[in-house]
């Protein structure tokens, strides 16, 4: 048992390791994807191992542990990747006396950057397309909308942003 | 013989079933007119109910606490892990910017300029609401403060969260974060 929790434990500072090293060696792939698909990939890699080596361990706890400590990384990677809030408070760190306008603050980054991104990313995905001067979604980004609309009206969450 | 034992404790099937039965546990909590349109507390009272299940059920078909304190353990992880995937889905569900972005053109149905997206954002709400909805946030949580149109971190916890933020984003190495 000890070594099921233990072996799961390393798995996961492997990861974390293998995460970091991953972002800086494979800037043209998404960080999101990387760090999900290293988890998967390591987690994988510890059952093949077991196999090979005919190591005797408990699924559950081994699992349990990589996986619990990998999402909880996860959240954290998704909140210093995605947050506004984060940025926010990080783009304050680094004015005068850490302190600015809200206006100035909504321009520069909520409008500007932040909606720019949010815009590359809709295009590189090909969920949307620009045509006629604006943005529309493609067939793809419309299928993806009507399914999030539809699991929203289901929850009965009534708008996002 | 295979080198994993599969056996699961009473404590890891009910983790295991309860995490299943978590979006039923949840469709059925936003039907409940005192809480309707918080979608935050939706969430968290359904997380409630749904560890209350798991700790009556592992006592009933796992055995006491202090008897089984590790598979209790083990449960506990599976089903915290499984509560925070949903808590991540829930969060883009009910405050996903680039899905909110998404719904807008959704509907619109023809090609959006980017000023009109930014104007329409949220059923109208425009990309100001972004600014007022984190910034709630950030002061409801003490990180930051407002003098007049002024925003700045205080000093015993914005600084310190920012700090700590920052010296993430190095360890990663990303670039472009927010």
């Amino acid at each position: 048992m000890a070594t099921s929790f233990l072996i799961g434990g390393c798995g996961f500072l492997a990861y974390f390791g293998i995460v970091v090293m991953l972002l800086r060696w494979l800037r043209q792939l998404a960080p999101a994807v990387v760090a999900v698909g290293a988890a998967v990939a390591v987690y994988g890699s510890i059952l093949t191992l077991a196999m090979l080596f005919d190591i005797r361990l408990m699924f559950w706890p081994l699992s349990a542990t990589f996986w619990f400590l990998a999402i909880c990384y996860l959240m954290l990677f998704g909140a210093m990747y995605k947050s506004v809030s984060l940025r926010i408070l990080c783009d304050l760190l680094e004015r005068p006396g850490r302190c600015e306008r809200q206006s100035a603050i909504l321009a520069r980054y909520i409008e500007n950057e932040s909606f720019a991104n949010r815009i590359a990313v809709l295009l590189a995905s090909s969920w949307g397309i620009e045509r006629q001067g604006g943005i529309e979604l493609t067939d793809k980004g419309r299928k993806i909308a009507a399914v999030v609309g539809w699991v929203q009206r289901q929850f009965r969450i009534e708008r996002s942003g | 013989m295979p080198p994993f034992d599969f056996t699961a404790s009473g404590a890891v099937v009910a983790a295991l079933a309860v995490a299943i039965m978590f979006p039923a546990i949840l469709f059925a909590a936003v039907r409940q007119r005192s809480i309707s349109g918080r979608n935050a507390l939706q969430f968290l009272l359904s997380a409630t109910f749904a560890i209350a299940c798991w700790v009556t059920a592992s006592s009933y078909f796992g055995g006491p606490f202090l008897d089984h304190w590790i598979d209790w353990v083990v449960g506990a992880m599976l089903l915290g892990g499984a509560l925070l995937i949903y808590l991540e889905i829930w969060a883009l569900l009910s405050r996903g910017y680039t899905l909110g972005l998404m719904l807008t053109l959704h509907k619109a149905r023809s090609p959006v300029s980017t000023a009109d997206l930014a104007r329409s954002y949220r059923g109208g709400f425009g990309l100001d609401w972004i600014m007022q909805h984190r910034l709630s946030g950030l002061l409801a949580t003490r990180m930051v403060r407002l003098d007049g149109d002024n925003v700045s971190l205080t000093r015993y916890l914005g600084v310190p969260v920012a700090c700590i933020y920052k010296i993430l984003i190095q360890i990663h190495g990303l670039r472009r974060t927010g």
